[in-house]
């Protein structure tokens, strides 16, 4: 997939644990390691939103896209 | 990769394995039966056999050996499709697979029956094109073919749309 997640880097930014980041977006730790090793088919932008709230960032901070060569 | 066969595979397989032989065993009783109790059939066998009923009884024997077979390949495709409900995963990526294997095997008997058919229908075209019995053998010919093909049609199109609702549900479940 050429559209990519920066989940981790925020995290580390933030220095934030995956279960606290689970806890305040407010959904389920096995969603947010599917998000966080690119798994994910699409995300909802309620949830977006909750995960830039909680990193205090940019939507484009946790994704970024990359063109496929 | 090779596939390790699991237990449950090698017992179906098994199982199916002795169907087989079940019905190859019916065959040869009803046979055995039928020289016993009818003289007349007797009396048929050992006609003096022309090329074109040897070939003729070698494409029946071929053609509905095929179709049992494609029959009890139906039934293992239904039995692990049962399986796969039991289990309580029926929109898996399997099952539309399963599904549309069953519409190949119901092709394929159409097809085996088109090669057995046509020899009869062209038997009778002998007789000339205008004969009435060479159109009816004609319809009834292409009415038994097209049923088996429609309903090969019906489990294609079944089985297509079960592989788009499992990718929907795949989508759905990888929907952050």
């Amino acid at each position: 997939m050429t559209i990519e997640i920066n989940l981790d880097l925020m995290m580390v930014k933030r220095k934030m644990s995956l279960t606290e980041l689970s806890e305040r977006v407010g959904i389920t730790m096995s969603n947010l390691s599917i998000l966080k090793q690119g798994h994910a088919r699409a995300i909802r932008f309620s949830t977006l939103d909750k995960i830039c709230e909680a990193l205090d960032c940019q939507p484009g901070d946790v994704l970024s896209y990359k063109k496929e060569r | 990769m090779a596939k390790e066969i699991s237990l449950k595979e090698r017992s179906s397989a098994r199982f199916f394995t002795g169907l087989l032989f079940v019905v190859g065993l019916t065959y040869a009783i009803a046979f055995v039966l039928s020289l016993l109790y009818f003289p007349q059939v007797r009396e048929r066998i050992f006609h003096p056999l022309s090329l074109a009923m040897l070939i003729r009884a070698l494409i029946d024997f071929l053609g509905h050996g095929l179709i049992k077979l494609l029959y009890l390949l139906i039934a293992y495709q239904l039995f692990r499709l049962l399986g796969l409900i039991k289990k309580g995963e029926p929109f898996n990526q399997e099952s539309p697979k399963r599904i549309r294997r069953i519409a190949y095997y119901t092709f394929g008997m159409a097809a085996i029956n088109v090669i057995m058919e046509l020899e009869s229908v062209l038997s009778i075209a002998k007789w000339g094109f205008p004969y009435w019995g060479f159109w009816l053998n004609l319809i009834g010919f292409l009415l038994k073919v097209s049923e088996t093909v429609f309903f090969g049609l019906g489990i294609l199109i079944i089985a297509v749309v079960l592989e788009v609702g499992v990718r929907l549900q795949q989508d759905q479940s990888l929907t952050v």
